[in-house]
């Protein structure tokens, strides 16, 4: 994470900052490595082009659940004018992308090649090699979608003639002849001549749930993930036969109840709580009344109202070659009673000077003190370099909330800069050419002051300026994120309540680890308060804040800790009875298919997906019973729960009259409800 | 007179002079010219060569005027600090190619610059094109010489002697152009107009000398022996 931080993410608004806090908190989501294995060869058939960029849903899930997943086959069958193209499925360069690669050869060809390079694995990695599985995955709505079925029943593999094909057919209600018309037709045509034969299996998975919700663009996934878990529990190596012999054959139907840690909203609450916490809490730490001392001091201004860095600036190039101060002495005087008389005064002046001197004193004075100081801001690199070391002065002594103090009292703050420099005075006891000397460098100071502090009054308007902006691009990423935080926010006032304070917590934290002592007004968070920073600086500052806030085991923990965490006032009962409503809530009307009447439907198998270790599965298994069969899911952050229908009469399914098939949604009663990511709790 | 851009060819080069028995004689190089005016000014003052045409013209000097009739310096202004001389090609040449001035043309006061430009003189229709220069190759100056008066007196019982130094009255003098050094002593000391035309009694070390320098930007109006 350390290197991730220096990585630079180049956000430019609210929003790209925001996805990727929640891209990253899901990706850290802990998996836990099991012991599940597949048991047969298994070829994965993406069939046509709708279906084939959802692999990735199916091969995530089998690689995170089964060991011996990279030996899987993936390939991808279209049909392009008369002929079958066969692409392969080939890992990116990350290894989280993948792409497609044509091959060279007939699709059987494709296909026995593909069962061989299982087959030549060790014999250790599939146990039973006398069975292949094939897995077809189908969008109803595509083109020749009949063409695509036939190629599905007729294909044989001449590797392995005991073979187990599944159809997972993607059903579109969704009104309009290339969605609901398109499915329908496809449905009537498989189902006329009920032609399965008893290896052959077809999954109806429709996106119009029994109970009337749609799955939208945004969570269609969820049924391709819910294919990858009927493969899973189809072709475990531990499993039980008897149960897992309802999963095949016939047309059948799956409800689903998916429960998943919230990450997307816990990232969206815990960065937004970020944002606005880090602002409140400096704010209150540092915005402060300042008093004419305390800002004097931080100027770095003395008694003369003179600067430090221009005093030593002052010295280092000016003061270092002004002549000595007995060179007064050769001064040419107009007698040798006048050169004796100024060396009797006390109180000797330029003025004085000048008269012995036919105005030769200030002559000198202007050639060596006054004219060097004069000339050096004429160099346009000087400036530039006094400018910046002032700029940097000024940046590093006033934080951000210090400089909005200034900006509502810029009147008092540059009658303060340009105020006059103050003459340090004179010693009666200097001797004349001391005196003369020491006048000379006060000019030359007061003539080097006038310039430098017309620079430090424009770098401290830049500063103020500068504060300004900071302050409104701060607003914007805010903003911004609270726009986007409308469309992901699923209003749960848990999430909202504990990561807001865990944020909080993070915060408080830092800032008393950063030696926090009363009067210390530096800020916790130099990175993120840099007036000086780009909408960009700004948003890489916060995205770093939030990788250190994310190290918080709080953050990492599975799903039923997150829960115990978030609800930490109901006790382990409580929880369970919770999830299992929620899941029995989710399950209910979650059958993928919506017939216009109601269909004979049997209920084969009840399934839970759910990691070993969670109390949940250990309560489940404790129960012992055989309703349900338990799957031990390497992920943490989630519990699943399928059950399994037979249709025993298929050629009752009439997709078309649902009110989704027939674009008839005049009656808003029959519309199905809005696309929502409801999945987490 | 037409003033014509500066033009590669029409160019004045490596102008330089030297004096020699009551003469003051300039020498250049140049590619192509059928004449050259000479501008002869008080260096202390601005000079351009537009202004210097509306002088000749205000002064009454045809084109073909200044071919026929300037052989010799003329006076373009009252208070005679622009002078003009116009001298051909074959001139140039057959006088190897030199410009003799005598030094009486130049008073000792005055620092003068004195700037050269190519011509082309059309005889058909009497004009004379003045090509402007590109780098200040067309200019030299005639600084003025400064005599100092120095003298020392010892002081009885003392380290240190006194050093009287007096410098000539100079016209239009810039205060600290002229300056004078102690050796031994880093600074020099600028004097001011007042200091002129005054004995000066300077306290220095008795090892020391008092010598006279010319500060750097003054250097083409003074000159120090």
């Amino acid at each position: 994470m350390e290197q991730e931080k220096n990585i630079q993410k180049n956000f430019c608004n609210g929003k790209e900052l925001l996805e990727c806090c929640i891209h990253k908190l899901n990706e850290n989501q802990q998996k836990e490595t099991g012991g599940n294995v597949a048991l047969y060869p298994t070829v994965i058939i993406m069939m046509g082009n709708k279906c084939r960029n959802f692999v990735q849903y199916i091969k995530n899930t089998l690689d995170e659940n089964w060991n011996n997943a990279c030996f899987l086959q993936y390939l991808c069958v279209i049909k392009e004018d008369s002929q079958w193209k066969v692409f392969i499925l080939r890992d990116g360069d990350n290894k989280k992308t993948y792409t497609w690669e044509m091959g060279n050869i007939n699709w059987e060809m494709s296909l026995d090649n593909a069962i061989v390079r299982m087959l030549e694995t060790e014999e250790k990695i599939f146990s039973s090699r006398t069975s292949v599985k094939l897995e077809y995955v189908l969008d109803a709505t595509e083109e020749d979608s009949m063409e695509y079925f036939k190629l599905f029943q007729q294909t044989n593999n001449t590797m392995c003639p005991n073979e187990l094909k599944t159809l997972y057919l993607m059903l579109d209600q969704r009104p309009g002849d290339s969605h609901v018309g398109a499915s329908h037709r496809l449905l009537r045509n498989i189902v006329k001549d009920n032609v399965l034969t008893g290896s052959q299996t077809v999954y109806l998975l429709s996106n119009y749930l029994n109970s009337g919700q749609m799955l939208g663009d945004n969570n269609i996934w969820q049924n391709y993930r819910l294919s990858a878990n009927l493969i899973l529990l189809g072709g475990n190596k531990k499993g039980s036969d008897r149960v897992i012999q309802n999963l095949f054959r016939g047309f059948k139907t799956v409800s689903y109840a998916l429960v998943t840690k919230p990450t997307d909203e816990i990232a969206t609450v815990s960065i937004l709580a970020l944002l606005h916490g880090l602002y409140t809490s400096e704010e209150n730490k540092l915005f402060h009344e300042m008093t004419a001392s305390e800002i004097k001091e931080k100027l770095q201004m003395d008694q003369y109202n003179g600067f430090l860095y221009i005093e030593e600036l002052f010295n280092k190039k000016i003061k270092s070659k002004f002549p000595k101060e007995t060179d007064w002495k050769y001064l040419p005087f107009s007698s040798c009673q006048d050169y004796k008389k100024i060396q009797g005064y006390t109180d000797v002046t330029l003025e004085m000077a000048d008269n012995a001197t036919f105005n030769a004193a200030t002559a000198f004075m202007q050639k060596h003190y006054t004219e060097p100081a004069r000339n050096f801001f004429k160099d346009n690199n000087e400036i530039i370099q006094c400018r910046k070391k002032i700029s940097g002065i000024l940046k590093k002594n006033f934080n951000y909330f210090e400089i909005l103090y200034l900006s509502e009292h810029q009147d008092v703050l540059k009658e303060m800069v340009v105020s006059e420099y103050h003459f340090a005075g004179l010693s009666e006891k200097d001797s004349f050419y001391k005196r003369l000397h020491n006048l000379s460098v006060y000019k030359s100071k007061c003539i080097f002051y006038n310039y430098a502090k017309n620079i430090i009054k424009d770098e401290l308007e830049l500063l103020l300026e500068s504060a300004q902006n900071f302050k409104e691009t701060y607003i914007k990423c805010e903003k911004e994120m609270e726009q986007q935080r409308f469309v992901t926010d699923s209003k749960s006032e848990s999430v909202e309540k504990f990561y807001s304070e865990t944020v909080k917590e993070y915060i408080e934290q830092k800032q008393q680890h950063f030696n926090y002592i009363p009067d210390n007004y530096s800020t916790t968070f130099p990175e993120v308060f840099s007036v000086s920073n780009t909408k960009e600086e700004l948003l890489q500052a916060v995205w770093n804040e939030y990788l250190g806030l994310i190290k918080n085991n709080i953050y990492n923990c599975n799903f039923e800790q997150e829960l115990a965490n978030r609800m930490n006032k109901v006790n382990e009962n409580g929880r369970h009875k919770f999830v299992s409503e929620e899941l029995n809530k989710r399950l209910r009307g979650s059958i993928r298919i919506k017939n216009n009447i109601e269909i004979p439907m049997v209920k084969t198998g009840c399934y839970y997906l759910v990691n070993a270790n969670a109390e949940y599965a250990r309560t489940l298994e404790a129960a012992g019973s055989k309703e349900y069969v338990l799957f031990d899911l390497n992920r943490t952050d989630c519990i699943e729960q399928l059950e399994i229908y037979d249709i025993t009469k298929p050629e009752q399914l009439h997709l078309a009259g649902t009110g989704a098939g027939d674009g008839n949604y005049d009656n808003k009663e029959s519309r199905p409800e809005l696309p929502d990511n409801g999945t987490g709790l | 007179m037409i003033i014509k851009k500066a033009d590669q060819n029409y160019q004045i080069m490596e102008l330089d002079y030297k004096k020699k028995t009551g003469m003051v004689i300039f020498n250049w190089r140049f590619r192509e010219a059928t004449d050259f005016l000479v501008f002869i000014y008080d260096n202390r003052q601005e000079f351009n060569l537009t202004d210097a045409k509306e002088i000749v013209e205000e002064a009454g000097f045809s084109d073909q005027d200044i071919i026929n009739n300037t052989k010799k310096l003329v006076t373009l202004r009252k208070n005679r600090t622009l002078k003009m001389l116009h001298i051909g090609r074959r001139e140039f040449l057959n006088n190897n190619r030199r410009l003799q001035l005598p030094v009486n043309e130049f008073k000792k006061n005055i620092p003068y610059g004195i700037s050269i430009y190519a011509c082309k003189y059309i005889e058909d229709g009497k004009k004379i094109y003045i090509y402007q220069s590109v780098l200040e190759d067309n200019t030299c100056f005639l600084p003025v010489l400064i005599n100092a008066d120095i003298q020392y007196k010892k002081i009885l019982f003392s380290k240190d002697k006194l050093c009287i130094l007096q410098l000539p009255v100079i016209d239009g003098y810039k205060d600290g152009a002229v300056m004078y050094h102690v050796s031994g002593i880093v600074p020099d000391f600028p004097l001011p107009q007042q200091c002129l035309g005054r004995e000066l009694v300077i306290t220095i070390p008795r090892q020391s000398e008092v010598s006279i320098r010319i500060q750097e930007k003054y250097k083409k109006y003074y000159k120090d022996r």
